[in-house]
């Protein structure tokens, strides 16, 4: 695999010469493999939202360079506003910017502003609502009409319908019930394996993160703290702790078993693998299941 | 900080209420937000309200506000009807006894101090200064944020800002307080710092509503009452929600992983009792290796 994105010795200072001074981001090197979905994780001012904004171009780096496809995005700056098609970012809540009076104006708002051909727009329109879950009839209703996690979802697809080669969301779940949750993570899903796209999500949920992720980064002070595969991550307690988060609840019983004598094999870090180990655990110390419908349950 | 007493009387009572937003609540065509809600709160109960978006969550909070009033039926806070014609007196009073915690930090606080923005309330309500101070510092003092009376509330963290919030809330004494998703936007650090002050409000006999869609931060209420279209669809423990799997899919509710691991293994024909919380379920499965062991 290559590199889409790389970040080499990037930092960013917020209040530059005020009182208020920070350094956000400490010389930061990662680099993003193209089709990869990479989690960010960090407690809240650890520097996520100042790396997502960094990534397409919002904020410039005080010292460091951005590469995209090899090329140092700020070479050109006045040629900026490009990289935006080609990376999307999705922010927080980016419903409460939805303003057209229809659901298929406000996907076509990133089309029209790439400005391609009408029967272009309306392709990618189609398609993106199709990647999100919209109903064809969906389209033409207001915005404004439909459930939160609809509205979040027409968001998503205005960013989708631009095509990026990598697309980057803040918290693309929050506030959304488990259904709501889980339709946007499949939506992102489907856009990934559609396009060959890269994915860099960030959240608070480590739930969510250990089941949709190849790999999790975690920034702390402005640092890369840890990078590696949800197991990696949490199977080191003592990284997850420093950095101020929580390992998913399935963690947490393993280590309460563990400190009952009762190791599992392996680090779970979702619901199946913690049935799957809990159960070669059972079988191991001779507690034998009751085959269902035998009236046992 | 409230008065211990009278602990388990029927605090915010629903009989057949209905809601509807703007349609004329006797026309055919009206579509209800809330539809025929019978539900008895007692004062000092830890409940957690849960359900999909629009299930009719923050349409409850609302009513309980006092920032809506109900189409049909009956609403009783504290023994008060509540309803247009409320008296201004006791409207003021309700909300004096009610306070609700939203989920953006940024757009509860309006002060550009700390101790400015919890005195707010009271100032409007024309106490004596010294009374403010004593008030101030005690609520400070209850969320842990003693020492910031004179911070500036836009340089906290959000977990701090939602602090201040419920600080300005205790300083009018309240006997109720409503969270409607005050930790959805905090880092896991955040969310702790809130439901630990859930935990002592309750403590304190204060009656303390968590509108979540977090089913772990739900586990650790005393009661969850389970919204779905507008309706009550259950109502119980912890234990009972999150063990009923069935009904869980069909409202399309995930459990805390930990009750969802115990029902896997359930599933599995695993001998396991129930559990939502990890030191539960630890304690269960051990109990399972030990007895056969």
């Amino acid at each position: 695999m290559s590199e889409i994105i790389r970040l080499e010795s990037v930092s960013y200072i917020y209040g530059k010469g005020t009182p208020y001074e920070k350094l956000a981001l400490d010389a930061v090197d990662l680099s993003f493999e193209k089709g990869s979905v990479t989690g960010i994780i960090g407690r809240t001012g650890s520097g996520k939202s100042t790396l997502v904004k960094l990534l397409n171009g919002l904020e410039r780096p005080a010292f460091g360079t951005v590469f995209f496809e090899g090329e140092n995005i700020w070479k050109r700056p006045r040629e900026i506003g490009k990289l935006r098609f080609k990376v999307g970012l999705v922010m927080q809540y980016p419903e409460y910017q939805l303003f057209e009076e229809t659901v298929r104006k406000d996907i076509a708002f990133g089309p029209k502003n790439m400005k391609l051909p009408e029967d272009e727009i309306e392709r990618r329109v189609l398609e993106a609502a199709k990647t999100v879950g919209l109903s064809e009839d969906t389209l033409d209703k207001a915005p404004f009409d439909l459930s939160g996690g609809r509205k979040r979802r027409v968001a998503i697809a205005g960013v989708m319908a631009m095509q990026p080669d990598l697309l980057v969301l803040d918290e693309p779940a929050a506030g959304l019930d488990p259904e709501g949750r889980k339709k946007v993570f499949d939506a992102i899903d489907r856009y990934r394996t559609e396009r060959g796209a890269t994915v860099i999500i960030v959240s608070h949920s480590m739930d969510d993160m250990a089941v949709w992720c190849d790999r999790l980064v975690i920034l702390s002070e402005g640092r890369v703290a840890g990078t590696g595969t949800a197991r990696e991550i949490f199977g080191d307690p003592g990284l997850i702790r420093s950095s101020g988060l929580d390992l998913p609840q399935v963690g947490v019983l393993a280590d309460l078993l563990e400190d009952r004598g009762l190791k599992l094999s392996g680090t779970v870090t979702t619901v199946p693998e913690a049935v799957s180990a809990i159960s070669e655990l059972f079988l191991s110390r001779g507690v034998t299941p009751t085959p269902k419908g035998g009236g046992a349950g | 900080m409230s008065d211990n007493s009278n602990t388990g009387r029927d605090y915010l009572v629903c009989r057949s209420l209905y809601y509807t937003y703007g349609q004329d609540a006797s026309s055919p065509d009206a579509s209800f937000a809330l539809k025929n809600i019978d539900l008895t709160i007692g004062k000092g109960e830890f409940v957690a309200v849960v359900g999909r978006n629009s299930s009719g969550k923050s349409t409850l909070a609302k009513l309980f506000s006092l920032v809506i009033y109900p189409s049909l039926g009956e609403l009783y806070i504290d023994g008060t009807e509540v309803g247009p014609d409320l008296d201004e007196e006791a409207a003021l009073e309700i909300h004096r006894k009610v306070g609700m915690v939203f989920q953006n930090p940024d757009n509860q606080l309006v002060a550009t101090l700390v101790e400015e923005d919890i005195a707010f309330g009271l100032e409007n309500l024309g106490y004596p200064s010294e009374e403010i101070r004593r008030r101030v510092d005690l609520s400070l003092d209850a969320v842990g944020l003693s020492g910031y009376a004179g911070a500036e509330p836009s340089r906290l963290s959000g977990g701090q800002k939602q602090r201040v919030a419920i600080a300005g809330i205790l300083a009018m004494m309240p006997e109720c307080i409503i969270f409607d998703e005050s930790t959805a936007m905090l880092d896991p650090g955040g969310r702790r710092e809130i439901m630990k002050i859930m935990k002592t409000l309750k403590s304190q006999g204060i009656t303390v509503i968590n509108i979540t869609h977090l089913m772990e931060e739900a586990a650790e209420a005393d009661r969850v009452i389970v919204l779905d279209k507008g309706r009550i669809a259950a109502d119980g423990t912890p234990h009972e929600i999150f063990s009923d799997t069935e009904m869980l899919t069909r409202l399309g509710i995930l459990p805390p992983q930990c009750a969802d691991v115990m029902n896997g293994l359930r599933e599995a024909g695993f001998p396991v009792g129930a559990g939502i919380t990890p030191e539960e379920c630890a304690d269960q499965i051990s109990q399972t290796v030990i007895a056969r062991g």
